[in-house]
């Protein structure tokens, strides 16, 4: 049983606690959802328990954290039985591919080679990623590389598992797979830990719920109260039913005002075609959704539709727009590489004006775009330092800040809670009214409802 | 598991399909030589041998990037040479060659070492380093040095698409000899940051695997193909020419 008793934990780099006082227990075979606005303390709690601290991260730790009367002092004995997947999958990968990942994991648990690599392939196809099992992992999507770690997780069988947004990057199917997945692993005794802003996936698999704000403990207990409105909006939380965007008009295909793709076809070297003869319209002044299963080829889309990348054949349109106006601005979903100053204000005021020497205020207009993205009191901030939401919420901000005539945003709300998530939709549907084109990837169905206007789906899977 | 270690042989990026233990071995005798010789006719040659073999394994635009790199290293490293020289006097009486050998040092560990890092699989080095018996305390951090490579150059893509993005339209030459400290900013600012940042996720990754100096990764024998054998013996070849280069040099 894990026992978790008085953990607080303060940051080396802050004076406020980001865990205050967290009390539970966890038996085997439960699972526990842990929820609560951006910037509660959610991951922190999750990596905390995954033994990270005081170690790498830095800061003061006081309580304790028990396992079978083991604490995390041991990091090999302690990781042989908890297993962390971190928000950002990608920081997690050891290995090169997708295969070696999981062989690696085995083989650093004390499987043999032929045990390991049986149990890896195993491993890939109960998660039907045994297509990439040769692939780089620096070429996956962000929902194959959620899918990859999940595979090596599962397959070293821990006793307590923590999954921090594994919903993130996930499309509604692969989601309810994975609830059964885990349905199936709780069931054999494993205790599960999961922090998430996404409810409604969660309902079959969680009966017990921790609800951090500030890292202080504001409700523990079952599911029900996540049921009543007015609790969820005090908190901020998200809805607990999944909503479906069936009534939502399919985006348009061929020429027509905005910007089109024209039959294309894409492969990346050596591999299969991604894209084949694809049509689609993303209409000026309307926010197009792309949804479709992990891998199908989302993010190349975008990709070739802002030129980082060149079909093998095919075309994309910019109808009526001057030629120098003629491109398009992407924000990834790793926001990391796309920050480059030293205040969060001067990111926005770069934007607004590129090569233009760096003041030591913000301008009125930056701040007032920060105001807008509720980001105004992290002005002076270091941007590399801000919680992953807020980096989100930044580069978006900085992706407006500049008029362009094609906008791609790829899962803008991954880790965004409830208001947060209103929060985008507004300046997504503000920036469609302004006349650019959007277009937002992503497997969010509450983002689609509250600011699509059309939705592509770009089918099923080719495996 | 010999078997295994043959199945693992990736076979798309190992064009001269040489086993882990053999890269390992070039590796090793490359650097080692190259600190071993200080004739700059010895040393030019290990460094056109090895340049061969990484042209061989590795791809153009990969070497380009790195030489880049390299080359902009070697000339701050030259300049503040040329800085100090100027406050120092017995610093300016050294021959220009004894500037350069340094260099050309590490380009031989650089031919051999991208190679190993970008062409072995993790599981491949790992269960080398265990049949050759390398004590934990080198087997983890040289696991782990070797998986920084190609992250390096996984950030340097992502930042370079970044920027090209970020600057559409404005991110002509011209723009950046205008601007070279705003280059300076999103460039290799975020780069840094990226490195630290890539190398505490190793580190963590390592952590949560439970990868530690006692991980044992067991043995099996050590099979060697006919490349593997060719490749050793023109690497003996071309040390012993390089050494008698040498001694020929300094008659």
């Amino acid at each position: 049983m894990l026992k978790v008793q008085s953990l607080t934990f303060t940051h080396a780099a802050s004076n406020l606690p980001a865990v205050i006082d967290a009390n539970f227990e966890l038996e085997p075979g439960r699972a526990l959802l842990v929820t609560g606005p951006s910037g509660g303390g959610k991951s922190t709690l999750l990596s905390l328990l995954a033994g990270l601290a005081p170690g790498f991260l830095k800061g003061k730790l006081t309580g304790s954290i028990v396992l079978d009367g083991r604490s995390p002092q041991d990091p090999g004995l302690w990781a042989e039985n908890v297993g962390l997947m971190t928000q950002n999958p990608e920081s997690q990968f050891l290995a090169g591919s997708v295969l070696d990942e999981i062989y690696l994991t085995l083989r650093c648990r004390g499987k043999t080679g032929p045990q390991a690599q049986q149990a890896a392939e195993e491993r890939l196809s109960a998660l039907g990623i045994s297509d990439i099992r040769d692939q780089s992992v620096f070429k996956l999507s962000e929902g194959q590389k959620q899918k990859v770690i999940l595979a090596a997780l599962t397959a070293l069988k821990p006793k307590v598992l923590l999954l921090d947004e594994p919903s993130a990057n996930l499309d509604p199917e692969a989601l309810v797979s994975l609830s059964q997945t885990l349905k199936m692993l709780v069931s054999e005794g494993l205790s599960l830990i999961i922090a998430d802003h996404r409810l409604a996936w969660l309902r079959p698999v969680c009966q017990d719920i921790l609800v951090l704000n500030n890292g202080q403990t504001v409700y523990r207990g079952g599911f029900s109260p996540l049921e009543d409105d007015n609790f969820r909006s005090h908190l901020g939380l998200r809805a607990v039913t999944l909503s479906s965007f069936d009534n939502l008009p399919k985006a348009p295909m061929g020429s027509g005002p905005g910007v089109w793709v024209d039959n294309l076809t894409f492969s990346y070297r050596g591999g299969p075609p991604i894209l084949e003869d694809l049509n689609l319209r993303v209409d000026y002044d309307k926010v197009t959704a792309v949804v479709g299963p992990s891998g199908r080829g989302k993010t190349t889309v975008a990709r070739v539709m802002c030129g980082l990348e060149k079909p093998q054949s095919g075309r994309v349109v910019f109808q009526d727009a001057p030629l120098k106006e003629a491109y398009g601005t992407v924000v990834l979903q790793n926001t990391d590489h796309q920050l480059y100053m030293p205040k969060v204000s001067s990111e926005i005021d770069l934007a607004l004006a590129p090569g233009k020497k760096s003041r030591p205020t913000p301008t009125p207009k930056a701040l007032e775009i920060l105001e807008a993205y509720g980001l105004c009191h992290l002005a002076d901030r270091h941007p590399q330092s801000l919680s992953g939401g807020e980096k989100q919420r930044l580069a978006v901000a900085v992706g407006l800040a500049r008029p362009t005539k094609l906008l791609v945003l790829d899962e803008p709300t991954s880790g965004l809670d409830g208001l947060n998530l209103k929060l985008m939709s507004n300046q997504i549907n503000l920036a469609a009214q302004r006349g650019t084109a959007v277009m937002v990837i992503t497997h969010d169905s509450e983002l689609v409802n509250l600011a699509a206007n059309q939705v592509f789906d770009m089918g099923p899977s080719p495996s | 598991m010999p078997g295994l270690s043959r199945k693992f042989r990736s076979s798309a990026t190992n064009r001269l399909n040489l086993a882990p233990e053999t890269r390992l071995l070039l590796t090793f005798l490359a650097s080692l030589f190259s600190l071993i010789f200080s004739s700059g006719l010895s040393l030019g040659i290990l460094a056109l041998v090895s340049a061969v073999y990484m042209l061989l394994e590795v791809r153009p635009k990969a070497v380009i990037i790195v030489y880049l790199a390299f080359a902009v290293m070697a000339a701050i490293a030259l300049s503040c040479l040329k800085i100090i020289s100027l406050f120092v006097p017995v610093m300016r009486e050294q021959p220009l060659s004894a500037a350069f050998l340094p260099f050309v040092r590490m380009s031989i560990s650089l031919n051999v070492i991208l190679p190993l890092a970008l062409n072995s699989k993790l599981s491949e080095l790992a269960n080398t380093l265990g049949r050759l018996k390398f004590p934990g305390i080198i087997k983890l951090p040289l696991i782990i040095t070797i998986r920084f490579i190609p992250t390096f150059f996984n950030d340097l893509q992502l930042l370079r698409e970044a920027v090209a993005i970020r600057f559409r339209g404005l991110s002509g030459p011209l723009f950046w000899l205008r601007h070279p400290l705003l280059l300076w900013r999103v460039f290799f600012m975020p780069l840094v940051v990226r490195l630290i940042r890539s190398a505490d996720d190793l580190a963590i990754a390592a952590e949560l695997k439970g990868l530690s100096a006692s991980t044992d990764f067991g043995g099996g024998k050590i099979l060697l193909a006919n490349s593997d054998k060719i490749a050793l013996c023109l690497t003996t070849i071309s040390i012993s020419m390089a050494y008698m280069a040498g001694q020929l040099s300094a008659l």
